[in-house]
């Protein structure tokens, strides 16, 4: 590689120079802000550490440091997750194009308008009149359908009984990676996000069923998602999940099949808590209304991610893919060696923009909610304060608050990069 | 073929770019120098919709009149943002219509606006009714005026549903509580209450809510509320929520507390004339007149939908809560003068009465016949033969309490989520760093 | 045979699948449509679903929202306005990101990757934190009110992730492509010019649509630098100005979305088939 002298300054020069301007000096200045109290717009006092202070003892900035979590494990899994497999779906058909338009429609969309196509979606008329959303339209129809006698056992049992099919090859595919994983780092590999996630979901999954155990659980509480069953319930999901883990394991559709199970689980969860009752969904804390503010979020990012790793996803030279499956391979086992490996550097800066971006997350709760209801997230919390409230040396705490949440991605990202030198 | 396209793509690029520069910064640049000439007066709005057009329509008269351009900047609920970063960074606009009081008490102090106090020479001054000038005064200066108002204290109803069910016009709190409980009797839900807003949900609870603080604790005390003298925990500051509470709950009004927290508050009026009818009687000011009308576009006013003042809690002239849009300038030249001076007239406000049903002209000269329909005529009459007027106390507390904390702590009390005592508090704490002054010293220890 | 009908029975589900995701990430947005053809009073009193029960019943049909959105409200020239802003505040970013990512990816120096990190936390740099200081400059130096004080803060604000973006796609590109042109003496501007930036073109491709859309869609940023004055307001700006202080008219919202997207949608369609294609296939060999 030519190692030049100072040319590279003439490629870097202009976007550094815009860049210290619009994005640098007013960094400094806002951290210079941070430890001012302010009268209206002007800076006052030195107050040293005051607003960081303020800040963290107050209720509404832990809360949207919760949110603000919440939206990053929830938004980035499922967007890159969902991102990457429609980019491998898509990758198959011939309307490949239209597919991915369509997914990648709700970009295009300006957040206001997602935000009115949500409106209609999560409206709320009281039980008894007619919704006019579609989220409650199809609650109170399924449940005036579920209600019918020949249908509501039987659908009962059988939700049971998929919830718990799902719930056991969860349970089982977490033990099965978790073990993998602790076995690879005592064998000297490193703990890998995957890994780490995996342990993590175990963990989440024994404090949910130590929690229920002890009775430390209220009704309605996260834990409540892993609600007990049946002990034939039980059995038959156990019987059940390892039969189908044997039956699919070489087939195309086995691993798919789970999340189809664990949305089984999901319902279940959902309409023992709401039934079939119309719900605020903008309104009810904590989960639903975050969920559903996700959830519009996901819908929106989703097409980016796909565009990106569908990009990637193309450079995988075919006679390796073609060459694992004439070896026999099946289509999972293919995905999982070879592409994903192959996907790697993209994953991961497909996965840290998105982190990024939820932490700057602002406009879907801003018009949505404006954080009410406990749905407050940082940036918009910075906002409010800045501008509604006119707390200038506040909002600039709040703000270099945000700034440092982004350390750590920064951290893994050096990571990232001295490897793929290493490799070059 | 492919760098043959490329180079294309960047010639056309920078071809597109030199030409918007060549033509589109001129327009621009000269637009900033005229303003700063003070032959364009630059003002701020955050007018939108049919509001904005009413606006420009008075603005375009007074171009007529007298030849002064204004450009009107509509900013919609952005004013907060655009106006703060201009303000700070030294380009204000010329003038500006603030949305409540409060920003032109935080404006004022900085030094930002420009003193109104050669008004109060006008001949013009004298039509101006007293409570309204006093609102636009910090410390003895004046710096904003009112041309409009809205009224708050309405109760909107259905004279037809009322005759039909033999209801009467309550003159007291009393029999109003009385008059509601015969609704339920007859099986009629009697309120029809909105608080979802968006970004300003709970917003009309507040309005409710000083209602009662004006009529339980009389309107000193109202006033040491909003000045935050009295804390929020205080014992008449509860009891103004519970008295919420004995309207916005699951038997009194359409939809119970869900129906209240999540439909829009201008939906919620739709309720009054439909068939049959959601509910009885709404609250809320003059401006959701051409809601209803929207909703029901073949309604008349005066036959299918009436007011009466919210009744006092002894019979006598009820105190009365409103509000406006306060007009202040940030820079000062001789257009400015003739602009404020032309929007305080009769003149300006007769044409604005006319073009934005629902509004109220606050000169007193103004006829009731410039109003186009007989409730905002009534409406007019009621503001104008009031005893006690307070502008709505959620515009006049700091903004982080009354557009943040207040609403928050109306639909936590709605919901039933939070004990009051714990919204109390948190209220008094959030009160506590946002008020500058005030003798209220903070919340007890510490809120659970 | 057998084997055929199996492939046919597995491809039957994936289209099936593919098809149901369409649909139903579709749906929200045809929600949107139909509202949008509604009158207002049928929006608040009954959801959009309920035309189908009488698809032909026209009376519950109208062009009003469209009419109002379309007449009179200045949005042709708030749309060029748009335009206006929008495509040099795409093309400037993704050339200077271009080059910047270029010398991050492919020159090496001391400092790069710390450099490189400083612009990646820069991403999450909140816009309205640099509202003032930035307006305070541009005071000074006459440049509010400018498009080119506008083109240049649009620049400034994506300039981090398209850098990220590009450079981290520039550094995939297989690194005997570069010994090969650099043993036959190629300058950087050659290598640049010949071997990366064609190569590059999916993801130049994909990053000049992100910006675009980002432009295009903006409202603060406009409305802060070059004022709300409807000589110089963007279709955003506009639109919103259309839903009253109270939310009236919010219906009206259901028709500009669909104006709205018309332009960001061509964009898409023309520019997606050239990240589509695959990017490497065949340029290790040739």
């Amino acid at each position: 590689m030519k190692h030049r002298g100072g040319e590279q300054w003439l490629y870097l020069a202009p976007a550094l120079i815009i860049v210290t301007f619009f994005l640098i000096y007013p960094t400094l200045v806002t951290i210079y802000q941070s430890f001012f109290s302010f009268s209206g717009i002007y800076p006052k006092n030195f107050v040293g550490f005051l607003n960081y202070n303020r800040a963290f003892n107050d209720q509404s900035v832990l809360i949207a440091l919760r949110n603000n979590l919440l939206w990053i494990v929830l938004m980035t899994s499922v967007a890159v997750g969902f991102g990457l497999l429609l980019a491998v779906l898509f990758d198959r058909v011939r309307y490949e194009a239209t597919a991915k338009s369509v997914i990648f429609l709700p970009m295009a969309i300006s957040y206001t308008a997602a935000s009115v196509i949500w409106r209609f979606v999560y409206a709320y008329r009281p039980p008894g009149f007619p919704q006019i959303g579609l989220l409650n339209a199809l609650l109170v129809n399924m449940g005036r359908f579920v209600a019918q006698p020949p249908v509501q056992r039987p659908l009962q049992v059988l939700l049971a009984l998929l919830a718990a099919v799902g719930l056991l090859l969860f349970l089982i595919g977490l033990t099965r990676g978790s073990w993998e994983a602790i076995r690879g780092w005592h064998e000297g590999h490193r703990l890998d996000f995957v890994g780490v996630s995996i342990v993590a979901g175990l963990a989440l999954l024994a404090a949910a069923y130590l929690a229920q155990g002890i009775g430390a659980a209220k009704p309605g509480s996260w834990t409540y998602l892993f609600i007990p069953f049946a002990p034939w319930q039980l059995l038959v999901g156990l019987g059940g999940g390892l039969l189908l883990l044997v039956a699919l394991r070489d087939h195309l559709w086995g691993p798919p099949l789970l999340p189809v199970l664990l949305i089984a689980l999901l319902l279940r969860f959902i309409l023992s808590q709401a039934g079939f009752q119309p719900e605020a969904w903008l309104i009810n804390r904590p989960w639903a209304n975050n969920l559903a503010l996700i959830v519009t979020g996901i819908w929106v990012w989703t097409g980016f991610c796909m565009v990106l790793l569908s990009a990637a996803y193309k450079g995988i030279p075919r006679e390796l893919l073609d060459a694992a499956r004439i070896d026999g391979a099946n289509e999972w086992q293919v995905f999982w060696s070879i592409t994903i490996p192959f996907m790697k550097p993209t994953i991961a800066v497909v996965t840290t923009t998105i982190i990024i971006f939820v932490l700057k997350i602002f406009d879907i709760v801003y018009v949505m909610t404006n954080g009410n209801y406990d749905t407050e997230v940082i940036a918009n919390l910075m906002v409010k304060t800045m501008y509604q409230f006119f707390d200038f040396g506040r909002a600039s705490a709040i703000a270099v608050i945000l700034l440092l949440l982004i350390i750590p991605f920064i951290v893994i990202n050096i990571r990232q990069l001295r490897a793929q030198e290493a490799v070059r | 073929m492919l760098k043959r396209s490329l180079t294309l793509l960047l010639i056309t690029g920078f071809a597109l770019v030199a030409m918007f520069t060549l033509t589109s910064s001129n327009a621009a640049t000269a637009a900033t120098a005229m303003a700063a000439q003070g032959r364009t007066l630059d003002f701020v709005t955050s007018f939108a919709g049919q509001e904005l057009t009413a606006f420009q329509k008075v603005v375009d008269a007074f171009t007529q009149k007298t030849g002064i351009k204004v450009n009107v900047e509509p900013v919609s609920r952005n004013m907060a943002t655009v106006l703060g970063a201009r303000v700070a960074s030294g380009n204000p606009p010329d003038l500006a219509n603030l949305p409540n009081p409060g920003l032109l008490d935080t404006f004022a102090q900085a030094g930002n606006l420009v003193s109104l106090d050669w008004f109060k020479q006008t001949a013009v001054f004298k039509e101006q009714p007293k409570a309204f000038i006093d609102l636009g005064t910090l410390n003895g200066t004046l710096y904003g005026i009112f041309p409009v108002a809205s009224l708050k204290s309405l109760v909107w109803y259905d004279p037809k549903e009322f005759a039909k069910f033999g209801y009467t016009i309550p003159s007291t709190f009393g029999e109003l509580l009385q008059l509601q409980d015969q609704m339920v009797k007859d099986g009629n839900t009697p309120w029809c209450i909105g608080l979802e807003s968006g970004a300003a949900s709970g917003w009309p609870g507040t309005d409710w809510m000083e209602d009662f603080m004006l009529r339980s604790a009389g309107p000193k005390v109202y006033d040491q509320w909003v000045a935050h003298d009295i804390p929020w925990t205080d014992p008449r500051v509860r009891e103004v929520f519970q008295l919420f509470g004995l309207f916005a709950n699951d038997g009194m009004a359409f939809g119970g507390r869900k129906g209240i927290l999540s439909t829009n508050f201008g939906d919620s009026v739709a309720g009054l004339n439909t068939t049959p009818p959601e509910c009885m009687m709404h609250r809320q000011a003059t401006f959701i007149l051409s809601f209803i009308l929207k909703a029901h576009p073949k309604l008349v006013a005066g036959k299918d939908f009436n007011i009466f003042p919210f009744p006092s809690f002894n019979s006598g002239p009820a105190p009365l809560e409103g509000g406006g849009d306060v007009f202040v300038a940030f820079k000062d030249s001789p257009e400015m003068h003739q602009l404020i001076e032309y929007f305080a007239s009769v003149e300006a406000q007769e044409l604005w009465a006319k073009v934005n049903p629902g509004r109220l002209a606050v000169n007193k000269d103004v006829p009731a016949s410039a109003y186009p329909d007989p409730v905002t005529a009534k409406a007019a009459k009621i503001l104008s033969s009031a005893e006690v007027f307070r502008f709505d106390g959620s515009d006049l507390m700091p903004a982080a309490v009354g557009s943040g904390s207040f609403w928050s702590a109306v639909l936590d009390f709605v919901q039933g989520s939070k004990p009051l005592t714990t919204i109390l508090c948190n209220l008094e704490a959030s009160a506590d760093s946002a008020y500058k002054s005030g003798a209220a010293t903070g919340p007890v220890g510490n809120c659970k | 045979m057998i084997a055929k009908l199996l492939r046919t029975l597995e491809r039957g589900p994936l289209h099936l699948v593919i098809i149901l995701i369409g649909f139903l990430w579709l749906l929200p947005t045809v929600g949107l449509l139909i509202s949008s053809f509604r009158p207002e009073a049928n929006i608040i009193h009954s959801g959009w679903w309920t035309v189908f029960a009488h698809p032909f019943n026209l009376t519950q049909y109208t062009i009003e929202n469209y009419q109002k959105v379309l007449i009179n409200t200045g949005i042709w020239r708030s749309f060029l306005n748009s335009l206006k802003i929008t495509i040099p505040a795409t093309i400037i970013p993704v050339i200077l990101a271009s080059f910047a990512a270029y010398a991050f990816a492919w020159m090496k120096f001391r400092g790069r990757n710390l450099l490189f990190l400083l612009v990646v936390g820069l991403i999450v740099v909140p816009l309205q934190m640099t509202f003032i200081p930035v307006l305070q400059i541009y005071a000074k130096l006459h440049f509010s009110g400018t498009y080119w004080g506008l083109w240049l803060a649009h620049t400034g604000y994506g300039l981090p992730l398209l850098i990220y973006m590009l450079r981290n796609f520039m550094g995939g590109l297989p690194q005997e492509l570069f010994e090969s042109a650099f043993l036959d003496g190629a300058s950087h501007f050659a290598a640049f010019t010949r071997l990366v930036l064609p190569l590059s073109v999916p993801a130049i491709a994909a990053m000049t649509i992100f910006q675009f859309l980002w432009v295009w869609n903006d409202l603060i940023v406009a409305l802060i630098y070059v004022g709300g004055s409807p000589r110089v307001a963007p279709l955003t700006l506009t639109i919103s100005n259309l839903i009253g202080s109270y939310g009236e008219d919010w219906q009206l919202l259901t028709a500009a979305a669909f104006i709205s997207m018309i332009v960001p949608l061509i964009v898409f369609l023309s520019l997606q088939r050239y990240f589509v294609r695959g990017i490497l296939a065949g340029s290790i060999k040739g």
